[in-house]
């Protein structure tokens, strides 16, 4: 192993585990100043494990096994109190909200330092340095809970760096944001190189990063090449529309606001969605995806105009009583995980509506979920959760399902679940519609594209016209599908 | 407490004032005079909309005070028996009662939660109650959109919440509670954590904000010489 001297992180011989498994071992690697590494894994493989070692929270706070060392500048953080680790290496963890513990913007800025006993002088002059190099400026005195998810993460990083950590930890830091996020973040990351820092990001996928870090390694240790990342679906071209012309979603001139003092969420929808169809709803966050899939299950009723579903007028029915025609499955499963077995969890809603139970099978068959029917909800994984809340809704035979970012941190192989599901579901003539971020996904399983932009719908059509067209997809912020990458290399 | 950009400890010690000279004086006018000056001080400031539907809610309280006091009053606790109808005493009472409520409706009003935590934390309270304070209207809002969010999901799975007698909709909001109290405990262990890597110490120096102005110190002299007098004229009488 090269010597790195005495600036510069080693780990050595890592391992780590929780009960008989090893999660990983002999987990070699550095980190130099000024330079970017990403761990590359599906969820569920450890990284978020091997990012609570490079800090010591593990086996400081969360009990574990550990052999090796993570050394930082000459000390072992395996063997340090984390509140002294924190100013050689500090992380900013995938649910970076309960991070912020200030009530405004400039007040989390100083939390730190104020608990690490600096003056007055000295704090001000630290958070305006961090105002100004996140450009958090003009956010200074805001309420955190006004802040968008990307300028909440921004605000996490720059609390974290304040107390000048010579490494920053990211454990899946694109999970959350859209692409014009993805951009802003890359944007940070090369900043915070300039600045000498060096980072470990943690991620399930690299896109959008690529140009920001120097080095890949997997958790067993090895280096792999950034270019090409090699993204396993297929892209099944879409079938000529195979749907009826019968519509089951109509919006009609739809207007929606949250309150008065507020401006419109929803700006003059018409829109016609057929049986049997997939359609991909995407845009940048803000931009009233869920505000409009919300009102086809009837959680939110328009201020203007109607929404027809089914035939019904979605002002005249309570969600619970549309809930026997459209299912509704949302981003995070633990939100709505109560009973004690998955079993109860899948019939939840069948039981509800005083349907049969026969529909729940099937469902738990298919999402490859039938031999944990007696487990309890809580030790299933994340992406076990997922199609578990999936499940769920097929149990209740609704003739339109919603998926909510169902692709958001999940591994390739519930994504192929999914996809395979979609595409069933297509052929009993259901109608599907998913909200989702990724390009990629949306080419492989949609079969019509709807992109919002600023509460309108600024583009409708086929995947391949949409995502294809550059000058669509660069002007409404969308992610680029793999294949527009690649054709822009091979005309480059 | 217009709008004259008090700070925040300048406003505790007069909400505390005006709640204290309400306790003690036991003339009309004073409480009537009290009560005339809050009231143009608030209508004011841009705050009224607020105070306006806030005092509007509390009409039927005041007027059941009044009744109270001026019919019922000979089995108080807190007056000497007499018999017969005391109007004067009902709407001595309920005007007191308004004082109270329209200067803690104003309080609430005109100061922000972050000044409320800064004023305590200069006021030398314990830090360990403060900070408690402070992460908690911080985090009222997380479990504000949790328990949207639940809910949300659970009526999309046919849970009919508003529905049914009482004792069947007290049951239906089971599936809410149970995912947001497990919620919760694990945001308090997600936090603890979090704190660590802030490096976090209760022994933490904290900066004590700006410095009062002028105009803070011509309120407070103000407050505090009102108070004083009340409590002498209480005590001896000597005014």
């Amino acid at each position: 192993m090269e010597a790195i001297g005495k600036d510069g992180l080693r780990v050595e011989n890592l391992g780590c585990r929780y009960d008989k498994d090893w999660i990983f071992r002999n987990l070699s690697f550095e980190v130099k100043p000024r330079e970017a590494v990403a761990i590359v894994g599906p969820s569920g493989s450890g990284k978020t494990t091997l990012a609570y070692c490079l800090v010591g929270i593990i086996p400081n706070r969360i009990k574990a096994e550990v052999e090796g060392r993570v050394i930082v500048d000459d000390k072992n953080v395996l063997a340090s109190k984390i509140q002294e680790n924190v100013r050689l290496i500090n992380i900013v963890m995938q649910n970076y909200e309960m991070q912020i513990f200030g009530l405004t913007v400039e007040e989390d800025l100083a939390f730190s330092l104020e608990n690490l006993g600096l003056d007055d002088r000295e704090i001000e002059a630290k958070v305006r340095w961090a105002l100004e190099k996140f450009s958090l400026m003009n956010y200074r005195t805001y309420y955190v809970h006004e802040l968008s998810g990307g300028l909440k993460q921004r605000l996490a990083i720059a609390s974290a760096i304040i107390t000048a950590p010579k490494y920053l930890v990211m454990d899946e830091p694109t999970a959350n944001l859209d692409w014009g996020g993805i951009m802003e973040l890359a944007k940070t990351i090369n900043m915070l190189k300039m600045d000498g820092k060096g980072l470990i990001v943690m991620t399930r996928r690299l896109k959008g990063l690529e140009n920001s870090i120097d080095r890949i390694i997997s958790l067993s240790g090895e280096s792999m090449p950034i270019k090409p990342e090699v993204e396993l679906r297929e892209n099944v071209p879409s079938p000529s529309p195979s749907y009826g012309s019968d519509p089951v979603i109509t919006f009609e001139n739809v207007w929606f606001r949250y309150s008065k003092e507020k401006n419109y969420t929803l700006r003059e929808i018409d829109l016609e969605i057929f049986r049997g169809q997939c359609v991909a709803l995407m845009g940048p966050n803000g931009s009233g995806k869920t505000t409009l899939v919300k009102h086809i299950n009837g959680l939110l009723k328009p201020v203007k105009g109607r929404v027809i579903i089914l035939g019904k007028d979605t002002r005249r029915y309570s969600t619970a009583q549309l809930s026997r025609s459209v299912g509704m499955v949302f981003q995070d499963p633990d939100k709505h995980i109560t009973c004690e077995t998955v079993w109860d969890e899948v019939v939840f809603g069948a039981r509800n509506l005083g349907l049969s139970e026969k529909y729940a099978e099937d469902a738990l068959r298919d999402l490859g979920l039938i031999d944990r029917k007696d487990d309890p909800p809580y030790l299933l994984s994340m992406g076990e959760k997922i199609r578990l809340s999936i499940a769920g809704a097929l149990a209740m035979d609704p003739e339109i399902l919603i998926l909510d970012e169902p692709t958001t941190g999940q591994d390739e192989r519930t994504l192929a679940i999914i996809s395979s599901m979609i595409n069933r579901l297509k052929s009993m003539g259901k109608t599907i519609i998913v909200v989702t971020h990724d390009s990629d996904f949306a080419l492989s399983v949609s079969d019509r594209v709807i992109v919002m932009k600023d509460g309108t719908i600024a583009a409708d059509g086929s995947p391949r016209e949409i995502l294809l067209n550059r000058l669509i997809v660069e002007e409404l912020g969308l992610e680029p599908p793999a294949e527009l990458l690649e054709l822009a290399e091979v005309v480059t | 407490m217009v709008d004259l950009d008090l700070d925040p400890r300048t406003k505790i010690i007069a909400f505390s004032s005006v709640i204290a000279l309400a306790f003690i004086s036991k003339d009309l006018l004073v409480i009537a005079a009290l009560a005339a000056a809050i009231m143009a001080a608030l209508l004011l400031s841009d705050r009224r909309g607020f105070i306006m539907r806030g005092l509007k809610g509390m009409t039927p309280l005041l007027i059941i005070a009044f009744l109270l006091w001026s019919f019922m009053h000979e089995w108080s606790l807190f007056q000497r028996h007499e018999s017969g109808i005391n109007l004067q005493l009902g709407v001595f009472m309920s005007l007191r009662l308004f004082l109270i409520l329209l200067t803690s409706l104003g309080f609430i009003a005109t100061i922000g939660m972050r000044d409320l935590v800064n004023a305590l934390n200069s006021f030398r309270l314990p830090y360990k109650a403060v900070f408690v304070l402070g992460l908690t209207m911080r985090h009222l809002h997380t479990i504000a959109e949790d328990y949207k969010a639940i809910k949300e999901a659970q009526s999309s799975r046919g849970l009919e919440l508003d529905k049914g007698s009482l004792f069947r909709r007290i049951k239906n909001y089971v599936p809410v509670l149970i995912p947001l109290f497990v919620r919760s405990i694990e945001n308090a262990e997600r936090l603890t954590l979090a704190m660590e890597l802030r490096a976090f110490s209760l022994n933490r120096k904290r900066s004590l904000g700006r410095e009062l102005k002028i105009l803070d110190l011509v309120v407070i002299v103000g407050f505090i010489s009102a108070l004083t007098l009340a409590i002498l004229h209480y005590l001896f009488a000597v005014i």
